[in-house]
């Protein structure tokens, strides 16, 4: 999931969406993520994934270039080799959705496919079911598997993916610590509540003489913050009840969090962080947050293994707390989780060999290059026992979260997630410019949303 | 065009043969279009009749999603405002220039090729590397232009990032690829006979007079062309504004080929976005049609008339 | 502004009449213009090369800088190696470009003249259907294509680009028979009454008259298909059939879903000054044929 803000978001198509999960298996969100939760009731069984005769070759695509250095370091290694039984791998990064949905019109799909919009493709039918193929799988395993992952990667009861590559916890608060210093801040001691945070947000922001930004503290709305997801999880409520598929957005706690998140852009200013956003968009959201322009920013397990690789002059001064919640919810502390997938499409031609590919993904061997070279981590419990938790500065909150997590959902399951999200933020773009209040943008998400939501012919 | 038909009346033997030569050159692209163009397009205006993801099969609403986009849908009058913001002062404002230049590049210079390449240059950038220079160099914390406004010791400029900024930045980038529209003027206004000039000089004609009635008359088959594609191509205009702004900042960028791509490929309504594309497609028509049936009273050819 | 430039226009015919003063004036008010036009178009081009020769934390600086020191010219070919752009630059040449506008140039001439030198009834009305082709927007027709051209089994080749082309070009239809219309009819109506038929017109009168005009016609289409990735990135998914604009866009989105890291931004800016470079040259050196060809006439008399 991550770097998924809206604009990479929208500019690979709805795809992107990664951990998606919106899936269907009726997730418990109050329920902690103790490895023995969850999952269903298929015992997988230890056999030898099918064989095959000659190699063929596989074809899989991978939605954003993130992956291609691990995936040659990972095609080079001998583990992978022998995973393949002599199949090969035609691997494809950046993969444009208009790229893949065309290919799935016509019939002429890859293989395999991650990092696209996995319940979207899934609840239209591109996709195979792999339930079984997991069943019969030494790898992929429920008890192995961080149980928010685990039942993430199920949409009414049916697997729609292998679940791997990365994957864990995210929402976190991550700061620099240098500067917050510099700003007379403890670092050690940072605010879990919005109240708190926003005089962090005034102390950390400094502007020139004319007026001009130099640094800010926080776009509440940047990165992993974004989605509707976060504002009903920091709140307390749900704003998509996966059992009944009712919307519950026009709801004065969701007012309330453009109000109260509003702020952090109007003592900036909303033009700053629109052109702020621009760029970010272009380098994805950390780019601010790497150049020490932006001195908090909301992430997830991904955060410090990326700063580390991309900035390790910045990731040297990270730390990384909970996200907040409102004065009223002090103390909660609150979490998503979901997994990425390798989805195996329904047309591709050789989805056994995929599986095996799929199945190395989850290999320590390919694991260590992934955490090597791009700085992911994925839930499988027996390989990250192993991970040093402070390879990275920042990891071990991540980590260690999963113990003392109170309120954790996991996230994107709703079927028009993007649609609404989209919404939310011009919606709430009126609120902090004054062109709307919060409750009529509540009101009108909500419109939106149900309006939508019949268009897709998901009411039927 | 009218009097073609009167005289081959006269003459049907050589209309007949006239219409065999004509099927015969017009040939490649009959069989083009219609392989290429009619059945695509018989196909999505079928779509638009349907609610269609392009993954499953399409499901038939009836007019639905043109009534829904007309009287029900919070975004189509805006984007259709902001579009013709975008096309109204893009088009006229980057010919007008284009004209203007054109004209400068036309008079008597030491190193018109060189002016001439580096203003035709920035049209065969390509647009995803043209879309990003100006993104850092308009952005309102990263821009090259803000760098200059702030250690002069002023406010740095939205230009991207404010939504009334916004349309107005954008035209200001398209102009910036109207080098091919220079060309092209320059190419006609060489053309001009020089001996029309003399006489108009001979009558005393003062140099905006010349302008109004030699110059301008006899550059306007090309004013014409490009009238029309500029038109046709910021009506569609996509890749830049959706590499720099994504419709935002508070949609006042979210212009009719964006909007259009966002339905097809990101929410996957093909069949909103078929109808979209129809009334898109419609607008541009009725826009050209009105444009050629007045054009036979302003534009001279040279070789008719 | 108009009327100034006008004056230089015409100074061939009017300075005679002017005192050398004010003659210095203008054109120092015209070399002022130019200079001040050619500035503001030239700076984005300007910054394009200065941010290929940056680093990635030298992107995201504040204040910007406006020249590297060191300047990085090994993006150049680090960007140029980072994807295999050679093979790239090949596919681009000659299964794209060179068939293309092969194609265009030769139908696009054939319909033109149908359109612009023959008399048929109905002639108005098909060209008008041909020019409403024009208008349609490329989302429109792209699936039920992508379709098609799947059922044939033209996947991962070049001929859902290629073949289509053969076909005529409307744009460049619309424009040659704009240029087909301002040559005289005298000049074919001469050759009619000489018996030559409407092929042997084309051949002999018109096509030689032509020439510059299919220059543009070829350069256009040339730009075009060069810097096309919407196309491409439909139809062809091998990267060793990759056209260098797939690779520009490649290079964007790895840009954008890495941020900053390994230099894809300045890269992404280096390839594409690398690849503008070979139009421009080519723009400079065919500017006269170029020129002449677009003001293509007929009206001189």
């Amino acid at each position: 999931m991550k770097k998924l803000n809206r604009r990479d978001f929208l500019k690979m198509g709805a795809v992107a969406s990664a951990s998606a999960v919106l899936a269907g298996c009726a997730s418990r969100p109050e329920e902690t993520m103790a490895p023995e939760t969850g999952g269903t009731e298929q015992e997988p069984a230890v056999e030898e994934a099918p064989q095959t005769g000659d190699g063929v070759v596989v074809t899989y695509w991978y939605s954003w270039g993130n992956l291609d250095p691990a995936m040659d370091a990972i095609m080079a290694t001998d583990e992978y080799k022998t995973a393949m039984k002599g199949n090969t791998l035609e691997y494809k990064g950046a993969v444009q959705s208009e790229a893949l949905l065309t290919a799935v019109a016509a019939g002429t799909p890859p293989d395999g496919g991650s990092n696209f919009d996995y319940p979207n493709l899934w609840s239209r039918g591109a996709v195979l079911e792999v339930t079984d193929l997991v069943g019969t799988s030494a790898v992929v395993k429920k008890d192995d598997i961080a149980a928010g992952l685990w039942d993430g990667s199920f949409y009414d009861g049916k697997m729609i993916g292998v679940p791997g590559i990365e994957g864990f916890n995210w929402w976190g608060m991550n700061i620099n610590a240098k500067a917050a210093e510099e700003a007379g801040l403890d670092p050690n001691n940072i605010p879990l509540t919005w109240e708190g945070l926003l005089e962090w947000h005034e102390a950390l922001t400094k502007f020139d003489d004319a007026g001009n930004l130099l640094q800010f503290g926080l776009d509440p709305w940047d990165a992993m913050a974004s989605e509707p997801d976060f504002a009903a999880t920091s709140w307390g409520f749900k704003w998509w009840d996966e059992a009944t598929k009712t919307f519950d957005l026009n709801n004065p706690l969701m007012a309330e969090s453009y109000d109260v998140m509003g702020q952090f852009i109007r003592m900036v200013g909303p033009d700053k962080f629109a052109g702020m956003r621009q760029v970010e968009g272009n380098g994805t959201w950390g780019a601010a947050y790497n150049a020490g322009v932006q001195t908090m920013i909301m992430e997830g397990y991904w955060h410090p293994g990326e700063t580390q690789i991309q900035q390790p002059d910045i990731a040297q001064y990270n730390r990384s707390t909970w996200a907040p919640v409102p004065e009223s919810r002090k103390g909660a502390k609150i979490m998503a989780t979901g997994p990425h997938f390798v989805q195996l499409f329904k047309d591709g031609a050789h989805p056994n060999e995929m599986f095996l590919f799929a199945e190395h993904l989850l290999s320590g061997a390919a694991m260590d290059i992934i955490l090597k070279e791009v700085g992911w981590i994925f839930g499988r419990l027996s390989w990250l026992a192993t991970v040093d938790k402070d390879t990275y500065p920042g990891l071990r909150f991540y980590i260690e979260a999963t113990e003392q997590v109170t309120d954790w959902i996991v996230g994107r399951r709703c079927p028009i997630h993007w649609y609404v999200n989209d919404q939310s933020t011009e919606l709430r773009e009126k609120v902090y410019r004054d062109e709307m209040t919060s409750k009529e943008a509540v009101e009108e998400l909500q419109a939106r949303a149900l309006a939508e939501w019949d268009a897709q012919g998901l009411g039927e | 065009m009218t009097t073609a038909g009167i005289k081959l009346r006269k003459l049907s033997r050589s209309e007949s043969k006239g219409l065999l030569w004509g099927l015969f050159f017009i040939s490649p692209w009959l069989l083009g279009f219609l392989g290429f163009t009619l059945y695509p397009l018989i196909a999505s205006g079928y779509y638009s009749l349907t609610r269609y993801d392009l993954i499953r099969e399409p499901v038939f609403l009836g007019f639905k999603n043109y009534i829904n986009l007309f009287t029900n849908d919070p975004h189509f009058w805006n984007v259709m405002y902001n579009t013709l913001f975008y096309v109204g002062f893009s088009v006229p404002l980057g010919i007008g220039a284009a004209f203007l230049i054109a004209t400068l590049l036309n008079s008597k210079i030491v190193g018109r090729s060189f002016f001439r390449g580096i203003i035709y240059i920035p049209s065969i950038v390509p647009a995803v590397c043209s879309a990003m220079v100006w993104l850092f160099l308009l952005n309102i914390q990263y821009g090259a232009i803000n760098a200059i406004i702030t250690s002069l010791g002023f406010q740095a400029i939205p230009f991207l990032s404010n939504p009334t900024l916004a349309k107005p930045s954008l035209v200001v980038v398209s102009m910036w690829t109207q080098g091919a529209a220079v060309v092209i003027f320059l190419a006609a206004l060489q053309d001009v006979p020089r001996s029309l000039y003399e006489a108009a000089t001979v009558d005393g004609a003062n140099a905006w007079q010349k302008f109004r009635n030699v110059t301008i008359p006899m550059t306007t088959p090309v004013i014409l062309f490009n009238l029309i594609m500029g038109f046709i191509g910021a009506f569609q205009e996509f890749t830049v504004p959706w590499l720099l702004t994504q419709g935002g900042p508070m949609n006042s960028t979210e212009f009719f080929a964006i909007h259009l791509y966002r339905n097809a490929f990101i929410y996957l309504r093909m069949g909103k976005a078929s109808a979209l594309a129809w009334i898109m497609f419609s607008i541009i028509v009725v826009f050209t049609l009105i444009l050629f049936r007045t054009s036979a009273r302003w534009v001279y050819y040279g070789g008719e008339e | 502004m108009s009327t100034k430039t006008l004056t230089a226009t015409t100074d061939v015919i009017t300075f005679r009449k002017q005192s050398p003063f004010k003659r210095a004036g203008s054109e120092l008010l015209k070399y002022s213009a130019l200079f001040f036009i050619t500035f503001i178009f030239a700076f984005p081009l300007f910054w394009m090369v200065t941010s290929a020769l940056k680093s990635d934390p030298q992107i995201y600086t504040l204040p910007p800088i406006w020249i590297p020191i060191p300047a990085h010219f090994y993006n150049f070919m680090d960007g140029w190696t980072r994807l295999d752009f050679t093979t790239m630059a090949i596919n681009s040449v000659f299964r794209y470009t060179i068939p293309v506008v092969l194609g265009t140039v030769l139908s696009s001439t054939f319909v033109a003249y149908g359109f612009a030198k023959v008399k048929w009834p109905g002639r108005d009305a098909v060209f008008f259907i041909c020019m409403l082709t024009m208008m349609l927007p490329w989302q429109v027709t792209m699936v039920p294509l992508f379709i098609t051209f799947k059922n044939l089994g033209w996947i991962n080749s070049y001929r859902p680009l290629v073949v289509p082309s053969f076909f005529g070009s409307a744009y460049f239809i619309f424009l040659l028979r704009q240029f087909f219309k301002s040559i005289p009819e005298e000049l074919s109506d001469a050759a009619r009454i000489d018996g030559a038929s409407e092929l042997g017109i084309l051949i002999r009168i018109i096509l030689p008259l032509a020439r510059p005009a299919l220059a543009v016609v070829a350069l256009f289409t040339f730009i075009w298909s060069w810097n096309n990735y919407l196309g491409p990135l439909i139809y062809i998914n091998q990267d060793h059939l990759f056209p260098l604009a797939l690779g520009i866009q490649r290079l964007n989105r790895i840009a954008t879903s890495m941020g900053t890291s390994g230099n894809a931004y300045p890269h992404l800016m280096a390839v594409s000054t690398i690849i503008a470079l070979p139009i421009i040259i080519a723009f400079f050196l065919a500017q006269r044929t170029f020129i002449e060809g677009i003001s293509l006439t007929g009206i001189k008399g």
